[in-house]
């Protein structure tokens, strides 16, 4: 039968190192699928992982069991993926952009392009806008789209792993989607017709 | 309820993060409003391919894993 996670933590506080790879064992591939998300390549995501059991092992004795092991991780994860982001030179859509798309007033011409027969992922073009898009969103940005609508976290979780409160995870998923909805749009209305 | 107010509202009633009565009165709107309604589609539309990007999960390679452990494990020593 698994062992109880905190009894595993428990263990490792007290210097059982079988213990803690046990819980790096349990957390290992969702840690690094998270890195592939948040940073795009299989490097990053090994740097991501490596950093993030280094930095937990090194402070397990200030997990105080508040929140989840997992939520935990993820913070240390997400906190290392926002330093590496902030750092890239690549183009992003300014916060200016993000904010006038939700605060103008709501555009008169909206066309659903929902059942449009392009619109799934096996047209390349498509899936390539879509993931430049998403990697052009602003770190703070990216990573809350990520955690939310991509790994499927419930806001509180994300507000808890990014220390935000929930009114500002929902104002960035909020953002987020409208942005990317809107590349979308753009991207029919260039096909021509919808 | 205004086609303004439902553009603000939109994702956390896609999130179920409304009242019922209030997602009662979007529900009405969306089922007279054509825009509202395209905007609430097309939204969730970018939603399931955004997610359906990262579906795959990659197992993390061995050479990967054995870096790690041996990262870790030396400060097991310290």
């Amino acid at each position: 039968m698994k062992e109880k996670e905190s009894q595993l933590i428990e263990r490792a506080k007290n210097g059982d190192t079988k213990a803690f790879e046990e819980l790096m064992k349990r957390h290992q591939a969702k840690i690094y699928n998270l890195g592939l998300r948040l940073l795009g390549n299989s490097q990053d995501a090994a740097d991501l992982l490596q950093e993030t059991f280094i930095k937990a092992y090194e402070s397990l004795q200030s997990f105080e069991g508040k929140s989840s092991f997992s939520t935990w991780l993820y913070r240390i994860a997400t906190n290392f993926a926002l330093m590496k982001l902030r750092k890239e030179k690549k183009n992003k859509v300014s916060l200016e952009e993000l904010k006038e798309i939700s605060d103008t007033k709501y555009k008169s011409r909206i066309s659903d392009w929902s059942e449009n027969p392009y619109a799934h992922l096996k047209n390349e073009e498509l899936r390539e806008l879509l993931e430049n898009a998403i990697n052009s969103l602003p770190p703070k940005y990216k990573s809350v789209f990520i955690l939310h609508d991509v790994e499927g976290l419930p806001l509180a979780k994300v507000s808890e792993i990014l220390s935000l409160s929930i009114p500002a995870v929902k104002s960035r998923v909020h953002r987020s989607r409208l942005y990317l909805r809107e590349k979308l749009e753009k991207y029919f209305q260039n096909k021509g017709g919808f | 309820m205004k086609c303004d107010d439902v553009f603000k509202l939109i994702s956390d009633y896609i999130d179920r993060e409304l009242k019922r009565d209030i997602e009662e009165i979007i529900e009405e709107h969306i089922r007279e409003c054509e825009r509202c309604f395209a905007l609430m589609k097309t939204l969730e539309k970018t939603i399931f391919l955004s997610k359906s990007i990262y579906k795959r999960r990659r197992k993390v390679p061995k050479k990967v894993l054995e870096k790690v452990y041996y990262e870790v494990r030396i400060r097991y020593r310290k």
